[in-house]
C-alpha cells in the first residue's frame, strides 16, 4: 500500500483538513501520480458538502490534476515515468458499451467512474465488483487535493 | 493512482500550473463547440463568465468562430473582450438582447442557477441550438414550445467529453496558446478560496498549487 496524503471534507460543514490514508499499490495497468497542482471546480464544493447526494467522509475531491508520473505498471504503454500529465473527470468506465467503444466514455451507458465518487455513493458502481478494474472502487483516485 | 487509459498526456507547451482547469472546464466546453461545429463563419453565443464561460469565450475564439459573450455584469464586458469575445451583451437589457435575435448559430450556456431560457433561444438561427452545459440544483422553467418550432431551434445538453476527445482539446490548447485564468492558492487557504469560489470572487479558476500541502500535518 501506498501513503497518500490530502486535505479532506470529514462532513458537509467543516473546513477541510488534512486526512493521511492508503492507496492500493501500483496496479499492472496504473499510472501512480505525484500531483502538482489541482484546480477546484464548483462541483467539488458540491459534493464535499452533500449537496448532490449524500457522500461518504472523509471525502477527498479535484479533478482538474495535473502532475508527473512516479511509477508505471508492467503493462503501461502511453506514459513513464517523469512524464507531465493530467487527470479529469473520469478514472473509469465499463469499456464495452457502445459509448465507450466510441470514445464517449463521459456517456458510458453502466455509468462512468468519477474521480471521486466511490462505490458507496454511485448507485451503478455494484456492477465493478466484477469487472477486472473492480480495484477501483475501493480506491477513491485522487491522492493529494482536498 | 489512475488507469493508464484515463491519464492524460499534457502537451510540453501547457504550463502545468495553469492547465488543470482544461480537464474539466476544458473539455466541458470544447466538447460541444465541436460536436455543433463551431468554427469559421459561424457566430457562437457564450452564457455566463465564469470558470466555463470564460474557457468558452477563449476556445471558441480559437475555433475562429465570431463569439458574443452574455453577461449579467456590466463590469464583466472588458475582461470578455480580453479574452475573445467579439461582442459582449448585458443579457438583462432586452434592447441589447435584440440585437441578436435570430442570428446565432450555436449558444453554450454556462450558467448554474435556474433561469429563464426564453430569451436566449429567441437568439437562434433556424436550426440553431441552444447547449447547457452549467448544473443548477433546481430546474430551470420550462421554455416556451413555440420559438422552439417555429425556427426548428433545439435546446441539448453536453457533460464533460471522453478521453481522446480531451487529449485532443488539450492538444488544440497547446497548439493555440489556450489557457484558463487562473489564480494560485495554497492548500492552507482552500476553505478561503471554497468560500470566494461560492461568491464568484475568482478570475476565473482558483489553482491550487500541491507543493503546499507537504507542509500540512494530519489531524490526530
Amino acid at each position: 500500500m501506498i501513503d497518500a496524503h490530502s486535505c479532506a471534507a470529514y462532513d458537509p460543514k467543516s473546513p477541510l483538513k488534512p486526512w493521511d490514508f492508503r492507496r492500493r499499490d501500483v496496479g499492472d495497468e496504473d499510472v501512480q501520480i505525484d500531483i502538482l497542482y489541482c484546480g477546484v471546480c464548483h462541483s467539488d464544493l458540491h459534493f464535499a458538502r452533500s449537496e448532490w447526494m449524500p457522500v461518504t467522509y472523509p471525502q477527498v475531491v479535484g479533478h482538474e490534476i495535473i502532475g508527473k508520473v512516479v511509477a508505471a505498471g508492467k503493462n503501461v504503454s502511453k506514459h513513464k515515468v517523469g512524464d507531465l500529465v493530467g487527470v479529469g473527470c473520469i478514472v473509469d468506465s465499463c469499456r464495452h458499451c457502445d459509448n465507450c467503444k466510441e470514445d464517449l466514455e463521459n456517456y458510458c451507458e453502466e455509468g462512468m467512474q468519477g474521480t471521486y465518487w466511490g462505490s458507496k455513493n454511485q448507485p451503478a458502481s455494484g456492477r465493478r465488483a466484477v469487472t477486472r478494474r473492480s480495484s477501483w472502487w475501493t480506491n477513491i483516485m485522487s491522492c493529494a487535493f482536498p | 493512482m489512475v488507469d493508464e487509459h484515463y491519464v492524460l498526456r499534457i502537451p510540453i507547451e501547457l504550463d502545468p500550473a495553469k492547465a488543470g482547469p482544461l480537464l474539466c472546464a476544458g473539455i466541458t466546453l470544447y466538447s460541444p463547440l465541436r460536436h455543433w461545429q463551431a468554427g469559421p463563419g459561424k457566430t457562437v453565443g457564450i452564457v455566463g463568465l465564469g470558470g466555463l464561460g470564460h474557457m468558452g469565450v477563449k476556445l471558441a475564439h480559437a475555433m475562429g468562430a465570431r463569439v458574443v459573450l452574455f453577461t449579467t455584469s456590466p463590469d464583466k464586458v472588458e475582461d470578455g473582450k480580453k479574452l475573445g469575445a467579439d461582442d459582449v451583451i448585458i443579457s438583462k437589457n432586452a434592447e441589447e438582447m435584440s440585437r441578436y435575435a435570430g442570428k446565432l448559430d450555436l449558444i453554450v450556456n454556462t450558467v448554474s442557477v435556474s433561469h429563464n431560457l426564453d430569451p436566449f433561444i429567441n437568439l437562434l438561427k433556424r436550426d440553431g441550438t441552444m447547449v447547457l452545459v452549467g448544473a443548477p440544483a433546481t430546474p430551470h422553467p420550462s421554455p416556451q414550445v413555440f420559438p422552439l418550432l417555429m425556427q426548428r431551434r433545439s435546446l441539448a445538453g453536453s457533460g464533460i467529453g471522453g478521453i481522446k476527445e480531451t487529449q485532443e482539446m488539450l492538444d488544440f490548447c497547446a497548439k493555440n496558446n489556450v489557457l484558463p485564468e487562473v489564480e494560485m492558492t495554497s492548500i492552507q487557504d482552500i476553505n478561503k478560496a471554497w468560500d470566494r469560489v461560492l461568491k464568484s470572487d475568482v478570475k476565473y479558476r482558483f489553482v491550487i498549487d500541491m507543493a503546499t500541502l507537504k507542509a500540512e500535518k494530519p489531524a490526530a
